[in-house]
Order: structure tokens, then C-alpha cells, then sequence
């Protein structure tokens, strides 16, 4: 019998997995994936490799490419943002680690309090999980990220509209500020040279500055893999776990197993005992016990297993308020070049709290073009679809194709793009489900998600408007040549609280140490286990933050533990003692 | 609405098992399959030649990224400089549509049936130099069958989906990419379009620090 089964190795599974493995609990993490373990040949920078929907290595579905990807079946027009493998979605995140809003918590007391979704807070204060934050920001490392020209334009036209600079990484009030993210600051040649002979490790580290986040990150060349510069689990968080017995005193190495789909938690009817799995190359079928199981295989998968392994549902929350951010995009075309090719996805950021943010956002020209032409609002000049979704003195609102696409992508590396993230609502509606359309796959029956684009909260929709003013506001101020706001159906890159915790047993599935209030010994660990969509901000890090309190939880309750969180000082991801033991031991498995 | 008469069709004796492991483009073959409304565009799929299905994609990849192809000029709308169909994505643009839907017999017959099809509702007494109807659409005509797609509840996935993921074939590197190498035979026409500089390992970038700012407080 393992102490834990973790079921995901993604951003917030391997979190959980390397803080027990430093207490030296001995933990088995189950990845359905691939497991990425050699990362510069397992990806490059091409489009077609890494982002096809269907065939790329980041897709959702399993490590064989020559096997179709995973069934999700999603009634509409929509697109669901999330891969397989170790590291999860961090693979291609941007690594932008912003903490939450203050307000999305219990215990807000500030001016604008009656600004968020009240029905729906974490149900602790925002102070509680200050010094996980912490943590987990000494772990990553989360750094306050360099510009780009992107960012040196988009803080000017911050500034144009009167916004002040944030200097803390708490969201106090409306600012602009540099990302603080989980990519290493550049040191060297690094962000200074395109010469592939100048830009290898140790000449170059940190971000290299290449445009490829969304490709996944191997740079700089020929450095440890703890020392990529983007910090996804797979160069972070997993190799510390695969090498806890070298850095911490205590510490064990977790059991890391990918190409495992977990189909099944079994229980004794009140605590959860045993998981069980499909391996992906032979199909055979293995269970193993546990003290006890995290579930953290993501917003969509987690309540699939739920529900596929019969467990309790007696408020129906399972699956539901599902948020995801009500994303926009509003894009300008510069009469100069802004670099959107070039340097990190986005290293600047506004904050309005209460309302969401705005990101400036860079990308390879196909993702750019696919994103103009992915919307819910028709046509330019042709027609709309009734959504709700004015101009705001833009030219064009809808989709860009044509030679209105032509033209806006005559030039890629001028187009400032804004992409807008709602502090939406939590919605009963919006859900992942069992489909009954589709007959099982080898894994059970197969998820449906649903968001009701035309029926989000009357707060949720002012919220976006309010944002995507201020995108064409602050184009203009910088002289955009044309704006388009883009109006996108769901476009789900920020996925949240389809198990959320809550004040209320009526409308939550976890207490507040994000144990299953239905089941004992059975935790979440992924963005489902958020109480909301933490006000707009990116949630890779609160995740992290409150894996990290969930695994100390864990310790404590059934493992007879201390908490460590304030009393010991975090070991990096980059520490010597690390890089040392995966260049003598490997990674494992 | 788009009003079809139902018929029946093979759809419920299809093999249902074959519901598997699918991908993205695959979600829109999914609605389109179990919509009732869908079934006789499944039927059509079965009398599109491989000629049709080219000549349909084709006019797609005109319809949202025009160049001085016969398609574009077909459609009314035409650049100087390549486009879609310059970008040599149709081939992909086909394998993708039918791998996405191993449960149907072909999905790219199936997308080129319903594009096909309301073209006809579009414009009932056509004519042009293709087979493919849609591909003599002008270009406002090819607009009314999107917005006939996305007024239909079976076609939503489908058109709010395939244009973005045409626009994405165009400007990728798709065009060029050998699967087999995992390198590129040329230059990508979306590359040239978008004057972008191509992949790099790194790129002189670095503007430094907003106030020299390197450290929250």
C-alpha cells in the first residue's frame, strides 16, 4: 500500500507529490500522458508539431501520436485549452504566476467588497494563503519578468490611461505591472543574441527570449533540466519529486508513472482505498491502494473520474460552476513593430479588480491567426450573432478572415494583442457532465462541457465589457492604425471550480482543506478545487498555493505530521543539490 | 434556421464503437453525427468525390485567406500576393478533417456536403468553373453559409471551428512540415505573408526592466 496516490502529474498534482515526497511519505503519481522526461527532443518550435489540435504532442490524448486524441464532447463552438502529459498545461502556459484577487476571498473587507461573486468565495481569508504563496513562489521561482517591446509599448499605453504601477504582488487597486512569472530572469547572452552558437547554456540562461511558450520550453540549449527557463512541473516541481531523497533530509523519490489513465477511485463506501488504471501501450488494467488519493487530472477529468467511479453527489455540485474566465481578445495593429513574435507570451499585465485583467500577448503567427478568426460574433460588416459585445470605438468587431485577416496579418509582429480574462461568476450551468451522446471510450464515458455563452450573469458580461473598453482605450492612446475586437466564443485557456471548495455544504464538493466533503481521504488538488475563478488573475499559482496547504493538510491529519509552511525556508527547483542529482541519478522513469 | 428534409440514412447502423478517441475538430463531427438534423448531409458525404471534397477545402482556404488563386477569383475577392491555397494546406486540411472523425466514413466529405449544400440554399441557380458549388460562391455568398452555420444549432461547432482552423493551417507551418524529419522543406507561405522571422532557440529582444524594477516589493 502507497501513503498517496497523486492522479496527475499537471501544475497542481506535482505540487502535492513533491511536498509529501520531501516528508518522506512514499507516493505514486499516475500521469495519462507522456511523460516528457527528455525535453529537447521531445519538443521544437514548430506549430504543426506542438499545436495541432489533432496530432501535436500537446494535445489531450496519449503518448502514442499515431493514436487519436482523447473524446470530449463539447456541443458548441468552443475551444478547450488542456493537454496530457507530465507537467499538464504548464507545458505550454505562459508561466504567469499573479496571485488572486483579495476580494474572491472570505473576510474582504475593502471598499469594493460588493464586487465580486459573493455567493461564491474561498471560504477562508485571503491572508491564509499568503504564506503558501510564498512558497511556492521560492520553489518555482516566480520573478518579476523583463520586457519585451510588447511590454515596454503596452506600459505605455498603461500609463496613457492614467493607470498607476502595481510594486507589490498583492492586488490592491486598477494597475499595471510586470508579470511576475515562473520564468527565469535572463542572464548572459540570453534575450541578447538570436546566434544559436551564443545561446547555449551556461553562455545563455533564463529566457532566452525565442517566442516559444506555447511550444513548450527547452531553452536555453544544453542546460540541466532544472534549469529551463520556463518553470512548468515538468522542469520544477516533477524533478524535485523524482529526487526528494537527495535534497531533503527526509525525503523519499515519488513513483512516477505515465501512459496510466485513471479510471476508477474505489472506496470502502467512506473513505477512498484504491485507484485503478488503464496503461496506455498494453491496456492492461492495475490497482493499488493507498492511505490517501489526490485527484488532480484538471478541470474536465476530475469530475469525470467522480463520476465515473459512482462516488457521492448529493448537492449535484460535481462538475459545476464551471469558470473560465469569459476570455476576449482585442487586437491592434501598430504602425511600428511591437515584437509579437518575439520574447515571453505576455510579461505585462492590468488589473482591475473586481472587474478582471488584461494581458498583452504574444504568439507564433499561426496560433495568431487562428485566434482572429475564432469568434462568436460573426462577420465584419456581413453580420453578428446577437452576442452581447460593443466596439468601444474598435473598427471591427467578429471574425477576422479574409483580407481583413490578410491585412491585419500582413505583419504579425505589429499587432498588439489584449487578451481580456472576466472575473466571471460561478454558474450551476456551466458544467463538465457525463455525455450521453457518446458511447464510452476505453476510459468510461467521456466528458461533456458546457457553457451557456448567452445566458453568463449580468455581472460576468458588464465585467467583460468593462474590459474590452479599456483594451480599445488603451490602443487607441497608442496610436492603433485599426482595433478588432475579436468577441470569442468560449475559448477555455483558464479553467476553474468544477469540484470547488466552499463555505456551503449546499454548493461545494470540498471543505476547506480541500478534502471531499462526501468522501474521507480523498483530496483535489487541480483548478477544479478553487472556490471561483480567484477574481481574473492566472491560476497556475493559486492552484499551487493551495496544493501546497492541501499536502500539508494531508501530513497532518493522516500522517501524524508538523506543518512546515512559516517554520522552514523552501528548497528552489534550481538548487545545485538538484541539478546535481538528476545529472547522477536521471529522472527515473 | 436551415430547414432540410430528415431522411433516413445510415447513421444509427454506423459503428458506434467507433466513437473514440477523438480531437478537436472531432467535437463538431460529434454534434453534427447525433443531430438529427445532420443526417442528410451524412448521406451526401457518401456521393462526394475526392475531387469535390478538394475543389470545397480550396474554397475554404480562398474564403479566409484570399490570394490570386482561380478560387479566390471564383469568389470575387482576390490579392496579389499568395494565400490559402497557395499555402499548400488543403492535403492536411483533408487528413485532419478525417482522422478527427474515425467514426465517420469521411468527415472532410461530410464538411464538403454541408458547405456544398447551403451554397445551394445561398444561391439555388448556380453555376462556375468547379463542381464544388461552394467553390463558386462569391465571396459575400461564402459569408451567408457561415452565418447559416453558425445560425444552426447541429453547424455551431463546425463554423465557429473551421475557420480559425484554416486560418491556423495558412499562417503555420503546416504547409512545409515533414512529420517524418520533424523539420521544414521551405518556407512557409503564412510565414511570408506575416513577415514573420521564423523559429528560433532565442531572439535579441531584451529591453531590460520596467523602472529597473527586478524584484516585487
Amino acid at each position: 500500500m502507497r501513503d498517496v496516490i497523486v492522479v496527475g502529474a499537471g501544475g497542481g498534482g506535482a505540487v502535492v507529490a513533491k511536498e509529501l515526497a520531501a516528508r518522506g511519505l512514499d507516493v505514486l503519481v499516475l500521469e495519462a500522458g507522456p511523460r516528457f522526461a527528455d525535453v529537447e527532443q521531445d519538443w521544437n518550435h514548430f506549430e504543426s508539431d506542438a499545436n495541432h489540435p489533432f496530432m501535436g504532442y500537446f494535445r489531450f490524448g496519449p503518448a502514442d501520436r499515431a493514436q487519436p486524441a482523447w473524446v470530449r464532447d463539447i456541443p458548441q463552438s468552443m475551444l478547450f485549452v488542456q493537454l496530457a502529459g507530465v507537467g499538464g498545461s504548464t507545458n505550454h502556459y505562459q508561466g504567469n504566476s499573479p496571485r488572486a484577487v483579495p476580494g474572491a476571498f472570505s473576510g474582504y473587507a475593502g471598499a469594493d467588497r460588493q464586487a465580486y461573486d459573493l455567493d461564491h468565495l474561498f471560504p477562508f481569508p485571503y491572508r491564509v494563503l499568503i504564506p503558501y504563496y510564498e512558497w511556492v513562489e521560492a520553489t518555482l521561482p516566480v520573478q518579476t519578468a523583463p520586457m519585451g517591446k510588447k511590454e515596454a509599448v503596452f506600459f505605455q499605453g498603461a500609463q496613457r490611461l492614467g493607470l498607476p504601477l502595481q510594486r507589490g504582488k498583492d492586488i490592491t487597486q486598477a494597475a499595471f505591472r510586470p508579470q511576475e512569472n515562473a520564468i527565469l530572469q535572463p542572464q548572459g547572452t540570453a534575450g541578447k543574441t538570436s546566434d544559436p552558437h551564443k545561446i547555449r547554456f551556461p553562455a545563455a540562461q533564463g529566457c532566452t527570449f525565442c517566442g516559444h511558450c506555447s511550444q513548450g520550453c527547452f531553452e536555453p540549449l544544453g542546460a540541466p533540466i532544472n534549469l529551463k527557463a520556463k518553470r512548468s512541473t515538468s522542469v520544477s516541481y516533477i524533478p524535485m519529486a523524482l529526487t526528494a531523497d537527495r535534497w531533503s533530509t527526509e525525503g523519499k523519490a515519488i513513483t512516477l508513472v505515465a501512459d496510466a489513465f485513471a479510471t476508477r477511485v474505489n472506496t470502502d463506501g467512506v473513505s477512498a482505498r484504491s485507484v485503478t488504471w488503464r496503461v496506455g501501450a498494453t491496456g492492461e488494467m492495475l490497482t493499488e491502494e493507498a492511505v490517501v488519493i489526490v485527484l488532480a487530472c484538471g478541470t474536465v477529468e476530475t469530475p469525470r473520474l467522480w463520476l465515473n467511479s459512482g462516488l457521492p453527489n448529493s448537492n449535484g455540485w460535481v462538475g459545476r460552476g464551471l469558470t473560465d474566465h469569459y476570455v476576449d481578445v482585442v487586437t491592434g495593429v501598430m504602425p511600428f513593430d511591437v515584437g509579437t513574435t518575439r520574447g515571453p507570451g505576455s510579461n505585462g499585465r492590468i488589473d482591475y479588480p473586481g472587474y478582471g485583467m488584461l494581458e498583452v500577448v504574444g504568439d507564433t503567427p499561426g496560433l495568431r491567426a487562428g485566434l482572429c478568426a475564432f469568434s462568436d460574433a460573426g462577420v465584419p460588416g456581413f453580420y453578428d450573432n446577437g452576442l452581447p459585445g460593443g466596439a468601444y470605438g474598435a473598427d471591427t468587431v467578429g471574425r477576422l478572415i479574409g483580407n481583413d485577416l490578410k491585412e491585419a496579418m500582413s505583419h504579425v509582429d505589429r499587432l498588439l494583442n489584449i487578451d481580456i480574462f472576466t472575473d466571471d461568476d460561478v454558474e450551476f450551468q456551466n458544467k463538465v457532465s457525463l455525455s450521453s451522446n457518446y458511447p464510452p471510450d476505453e476510459h468510461g464515458p467521456v466528458p461533456r462541457i458546457e457553457i451557456l455563452q448567452r445566458k453568463r450573469s449580468a455581472r460576468t458580461v458588464r465585467n467583460r465589457e468593462f474590459l474590452a473598453q479599456k483594451a480599445v482605450e488603451l490602443l487607441r492612446a497608442l496610436g492603433a492604425k485599426k482595433v478588432h475586437r475579436i468577441n470569442k466564443p468560449p475559448f477555455v485557456i483558464h479553467s476553474h471550480s468544477t469540484m470547488r471548495l466552499g463555505l456551503s455544504a449546499s454548493d461545494s464538493v470540498l471543505d476547506r482543506t480541500c478534502e471531499a466533503r462526501e468522501v474521507k481521504r480523498l483530496f483535489i488538488a487541480d483548478n477544479s478545487a478553487l472556490a471561483n475563478g480567484i477574481g481574473g488573475p492566472n491560476p497556475t499559482l493559486t492552484t499551487q498555493a493551495l496544493a501546497t496547504r492541501t499536502a500539508e493538510k494531508i501530513f497532518q491529519q493522516y500522517f501524524g505530521g508538523d506543518a512546515w509552511i512559516k517554520k522552514e525556508s523552501p528548497v528552489p527547483s534550481t538548487d545545485a543539490a538538484i541539478t546535481h542529482a538528476l545529472a547522477v541519478h536521471g529522472t527515473g522513469t | 434556421m436551415v430547414h432540410l428534409p430528415l431522411a433516413d440514412t445510415q447513421l444509427d447502423s454506423m459503428p458506434r464503437r467507433r466513437f473514440l478517441r477523438v480531437g478537436l475538430l472531432t467535437t463538431a463531427a460529434c454534434a453534427l453525427a447525433n443531430a438529427p438534423l445532420a443526417r442528410p448531409w451524412l448521406t451526401m458525404a457518401h456521393a462526394v468525390t475526392s475531387d469535390a471534397i478538394h475543389e470545397t477545402l480550396q474554397g475554404l482556404l480562398a474564403f479566409i485567406v484570399p490570394g490570386p488563386d482561380a478560387y479566390s477569383h471564383a469568389q470575387g475577392v482576390t490579392t496579389s500576393d499568395p494565400g490559402g491555397v497557395d499555402a499548400n494546406v488543403a492535403e492536411v486540411l483533408i487528413a485532419t478533417l478525417d482522422l478527427s472523425a474515425p467514426f465517420l466514413p469521411s468527415f472532410s466529405g461530410v464538411v464538403a456536403a454541408i458547405l456544398n449544400d447551403l451554397a445551394h440554399q445561398v444561391h439555388p441557380a448556380l453555376a462556375g468553373p468547379f463542381q464544388a458549388p461552394f467553390a463558386n460562391l462569391t465571396y459575400p455568398e461564402k459569408v451567408a453559409v457561415l452565418q447559416l452555420m453558425d445560425a444552426t444549432e447541429a453547424l455551431q461547432a463546425l463554423g465557429g471551428i473551421l475557420p480559425a482552423f484554416v486560418a491556423y493551417l495558412c499562417y503555420s507551418d503546416a504547409g512545409t512540415f515533414d512529420p517524418a524529419t520533424r523539420t521544414l522543406t521551405g518556407t512557409p507561405v503564412g510565414w511570408s505573408l506575416a513577415r514573420y522571422s521564423g523559429v528560433s532557440d532565442g531572439r535579441d529582444e531584451l529591453q531590460g526592466y520596467f523602472h529597473n524594477r527586478r524584484h516585487a516589493d
